[in-house]
C-alpha cells in the first residue's frame, strides 16, 4: 500500500468499520476481511490496529458489543452500530463525499 | 475451517496477546477478543481459506529462510579468506588511527589553548586558570572519540558493503611503514613533540614557566568543576577507546560486560600506569633539578635537546603507547574469553 493509500485509510478507518457494522453486527476478523473483500484489496490493514478504533468507538457509543457464541462453538465479541454511530456514519460520509468531490474537482487536468 | 488449534500452538498465539497490555482490569478480555482474532486467522491459513498476499509471502519466506544475521555470520565463516581482513591489518589499522586522531586531537587541544590565551590576553597558558587547560582537554577528548569512533564505523560499514578499505588493499611494507612511524615517532623528537604516545608539537608560547591550576580566586568554583570536568572526560574517553577497539574487533559493545571491561581498563591500567610512569618521569627531574614536586613541569622547556632526560621522559610516553596497545588487546582477548558462544549449526 503506498503512502497516500496509507494516509486515507488512516482517516477513514473509523467510517469504514461504521460502515461495515451499520449493514451486519460483526467480530474484528470479519470487520478485516469484509474490508478487504469490498475495497478489493485497496486497503490493506494492520488487523491488530482495528481493535483500538473499535474500542474507542464502544466509549464513544457509536458501537456496543457483546460476546456471542459462533456455530463452531468458539466465542466471539460482536460489534453493533448504535444510532450515534449511524449519525457520525452519516457525517463521515457527508464529510468524504464533499472532500472526495474537491479533490476530483482540483485535479482535473482542465483540458482533460 | 479446521475448528481447533493445537495446545501448543494455542498457547504461543495467548503469549503474543499477552504482550499487549493495557490495564489489569481489562486486560483478560481485550486478550481473549484478540486471540479469537489470531485464531480465526491462523485456521483460516491453514484451510486456505485465507489468501496469501505478497506480504504475507514475504513475510512467511522470510522466517523459512532465516536470520539474515546468522546466514551471514555463517557466510564469513565459509568465506573466511576472501571476507576476512587479516587480524594484523586490523590491528596495525586502528593502531594508526588511534595514533593519527590523537595527533590531530592534540594539535586542536593547543590551537584551541592558544585561541583562549589570544582571546583572554594572557602571556601564558599556565599563567592563566586552570580552567583554560581543561577545557581543551575536554574538547580534546570529544574530538578524539568522535573522529576515532566515526572512523571505525567507516572503516565497519565498508566492510559491510563489501568495499575494501584502504587498510586492506595498501601495500604490506607501505603499511608496516606507516604503524612503525606512529610507533616511533613520539621517540624521534624528543624536545618538539609532547603528550601520549605521538601528540602535537609544542607551541614556544605554552611552555613558559607558571603556575598550574590556580587554587583561589574569583572563580575558583567554575576552575575546579573545569578540573572535575577534564578528569572526567579523560576517563570518559580512555574507557572509550577500549570499546571501540572492542567495536572494531567484533566485539558488541553495547553489551554490559563490554562497558564494564571498558570502565575496568581505565581504572586499573590506563590512567594508574600512565601517572605510575609519569611520576618515575618526576623522580627523574627531582634528581635532576633539586626542586619541589609543582616545579617539575615548568623545567621541560630548560631542558635542552642533548639532555638525556628527554629522551627518557619520550622513552616512557613511547612505551605507555606500546603497553596501551598490547592492553587493548588484552581486553579484546578478554572480551572473547567471556563471551565464547558455540558456532551455530549451519541447519538450524
Amino acid at each position: 500500500m503506498n503512502k497516500t493509500n496509507k494516509e486515507l485509510m488512516g482517516a477513514s478507518t473509523a467510517v469504514l468499520i461504521l460502515g461495515i457494522l451499520a449493514k451486519a453486527p460483526s467480530y474484528g476478523y470479519e470487520i478485516v476481511k469484509r474490508a478487504n473483500e469490498e475495497s478489493e484489496n485497496l486497503f490493506v490493514w494492520q488487523e491488530g490496529t482495528i481493535y483500538p478504533v473499535l474500542h474507542k468507538l464502544e466509549k464513544d457509543d457509536q458501537v456496543h458489543s457483546r460476546w456471542e457464541e459462533s456455530e463452531s462453538g468458539r466465542k466471539r465479541k460482536y460489534y453493533y452500530i448504535t444510532a450515534r454511530g449511524r449519525e457520525k456514519l452519516r457525517e463521515g460520509a457527508l464529510a468524504w463525499k464533499g472532500f472526495y468531490q474537491v479533490v476530483l474537482k482540483l485535479a482535473e487536468e482542465p483540458n482533460a | 475451517m479446521p475448528d481447533n488449534l493445537s495446545s501448543e500452538t494455542s498457547e504461543k498465539i495467548r503469549a503474543l496477546c499477552r504482550k499487549i497490555s493495557v490495564a489489569n482490569n481489562i486486560d483478560e478480555e481485550i486478550q481473549e477478543e484478540l486471540y479469537s482474532h489470531m485464531e480465526d486467522k491462523f485456521l483460516g491459513y491453514l484451510s486456505g481459506e485465507e489468501k496469501i498476499t505478497e506480504d504475507d509471502a514475504f513475510i512467511l519466506v522470510r522466517e523459512h529462510f532465516g536470520d539474515p544475521e546468522h546466514i551471514r555470520f555463517l557466510m564469513k565463516e565459509v568465506h573466511k579468506v576472501d571476507t576476512q581482513i587479516s587480524f594484523f591489518r586490523k590491528l596495525g589499522a586502528i593502531y594508526i588511527a588511534t595514533s593519527a586522531v590523537d595527533l590531530f586531537s592534540g594539535y586542536i587541544n593547543k590551537l584551541f589553548q592558544l585561541a583562549l590565551v589570544w582571546m583572554f590576553n594572557v602571556q601564558h597558558i599556565r599563567d592563566t586558570i586552570g580552567s583554560f587547560y581543561c577545557a581543551s582537554v575536554f574538547l580534546s577528548a570529544i574530538i578524539f572519540i568522535s573522529i576515532l569512533g566515526f572512523i571505525v564505523h567507516r572503516w565497519k560499514m565498508n566492510s559491510e558493503k563489501g568495499i575494501r578499505n584502504w587498510f586492506d588493499v595498501l601495500n604490506p611494507f607501505i603499511f608496516i611503514g606507516l604503524v612503525l612511524f606512529f610507533i616511533i615517532s613520539p621517540a624521534i623528537n624528543s624536545i618538539f613533540w609532547s603528550g601520549r604516545g605521538i601528540a602535537a608539537p609544542i607551541f614556544d608560547l605554552l611552555l613558559k614557566s607558571g603556575v598550574g591550576f590556580s587554587k583561589s580566586g574569583p572563580n575558583y568554583f567554575v576552575e575546579n568543576l573545569m578540573q572535575v570536568q577534564a578528569y572526567i572526560s579523560g576517563f570518559f574517553s580512555e574507557a572509550l577507546i577500549c570499546m571501540i577497539w572492542l567495536w572494531w574487533f567484533d566485539r558488541p559493545v553495547k553489551r554490559n560486560l563490554s562497558i564494564l571491561i571498558g570502565f575496568m581498563s581505565w581504572l586499573f591500567f590506563s590512567d594508574p600506569i600512565g601517572y605510575f610512569l609519569q611520576d618515575i618521569r618526576r623522580i627523574f627531574f627531582f634528581i635532576y633539578q633539586h626542586e619541589g614536586f609543582q616545579g617539575i613541569a615548568t623545567q621541560i622547556d630548560k631542558l635542552n635537546i642533548f639532555n638525556p632526560l628527554n629522551f627518557i621522559h619520550h622513552f616512557i610516553w613511547f612505551s605507555i603507547g606500546l603497553i596501551s596497545v598490547l592492553f587493548y588487546m588484552l581486553i579484546v582477548m578478554i572480551h572473547e574469553r567471556l563471551n565464547k558462544q558455540p558456532k551455530p549449526e549451519l541447519i538450524s
